[in-house]
């Protein structure tokens, strides 16, 4: 058999001279590479989305101890309520300048009186009609009036990249 | 002339110039496909960075959100009947009770209905309860939801659905967040479960 190798005068090139099997290397490589591919961009796309999801966990549990947002007693002591007297007050740039998280994604924070259906809304105006997949979480949260009234209320946060 | 079995017996499938035949070659391109296929697969299924524990995270922050905006969160109008020495109904009337409490008195009036001879009908109790969870759980947050909480010999279970009337209906894929109060001198475990 080696001698026969050896005797060869197509030698090693020779292989893919061979037409049938010069396409199949290449069909193989191309669908090797087209799966590759395809594999990468997957995963780049979801850990930009975990990341996207774990920052608007991260945003979302900050802005639910901000203290310029949510009632605290004498001792600074937070029971988790909204103030509508702060939310009334605060500011697109106390928020954001308040906030301990790094400020690399657009963000819009809503919280909703789901009685009187007042409408608080904070963070980015850049378009998030425009983001092609955004980070967002709802959750009821509580309002606590100046007389110390009680209210059922809507906080959505919402992250995209921009 | 092919086989992978020959494949690997090596020599004897050979042509003559020393190279496999197309069969064989075909062969070993239809194994590298596929399993290149799994592999690529797996990989665009998400092995690293797969969709479904960030979905089970915000379901795990959104059940405590929802149970301590519920159970803290006041209902309005609500009560229930009871029967007087006269043998008469009589609608008792809460307002802008917790929910909490309004649990505490449904467990303590269905204990005390339980170990004597009153009577008490606790509907409108437990629709009161019911509705303030539905607000907040499925209007709000779109999470199908049971709350379970006992006393004594006295239980409560409430869930959107109607199929579900004990823990053991809840599907496996839930999240469930528990809170504690007292009701009397003893502790009242109150815990909700969500899925979708």
């Amino acid at each position: 058999m080696r001698e026969g190798i050896k005797n060869n005068s197509k030698g090693v090139a020779g292989f893919f001279l061979d037409g049938p099997i010069l396409v199949l290397v290449i069909v193989i490589i191309t669908v090797l590479i087209a799966m590759l591919s395809q594999a990468y961009i997957q995963y780049q796309r979801e850990s930009e989305r975990a990341e996207l999801d774990r920052y608007c966990l991260d945003l979302k549990r900050e802005i639910q101890r901000h203290p310029e947002m949510v009632v605290e007693s004498e001792n600074k002591e937070q029971r988790g309520e909204f103030s509508i007297e702060k939310l009334d007050e605060l500011t697109d740039q106390n928020l954001t300048e308040n906030l301990d998280v790094d400020p690399k994604y657009d963000f819009i924070v809503f919280i909703n009186h789901t009685e009187s259906e007042h409408e608080w809304t904070f963070g980015s105006s850049s378009d998030v009609e425009e983001a092609s997949y955004k980070s967002s979480y709802r959750g009821p949260v509580l309002l606590s009036g100046e007389d110390s009234s009680t209210n059922l209320g809507e906080l959505r946060v919402v992250v995209w990249e921009d | 002339m092919g086989g992978l079995g020959g494949l690997i017996g090596g020599k004897k499938r050979m042509n003559e110039n020393g190279f496999l035949s197309m069969v064989d070659a075909s062969l070993i391109a239809l194994v590298i496909i596929v399993v290149s296929f799994f592999i690529f697969q797996s990989l665009s299924a998400g092995l690293f960075y797969s969709s479904e524990p960030r979905r089970s995270e915000f379901e795990r922050e959104s059940v405590i959100d929802i149970q301590r905006a519920a159970v803290r969160s006041t209902i309005d109008e609500t009560g229930y009947l009871k029967e007087t020495d006269e043998g008469i109904e009589k609608r008792i009337v809460y307002s802008n009770i917790t929910v909490d409490t309004a649990i505490k008195n449904y467990l303590y009036l269905k204990n005390k209905s339980l170990e004597t001879d009153l009577w008490y009908d606790l509907t409108e109790l437990e629709d009161g309860i019911k509705q303030q969870y539905k607000r907040c759980a499925w209007d709000i947050s779109r999470y199908n939801f049971a709350v379970e909480a006992s006393h004594d010999a006295a239980e409560l279970f409430i869930s959107n659905e109607d199929d579900i009337q004990n823990e053991e209906d809840l599907p496996d894929s839930r999240s469930a967040f528990t809170t504690h109060t007292t009701l009397g001198m003893e502790p009242v475990r109150i815990t909700l479960y969500v899925w979708r």
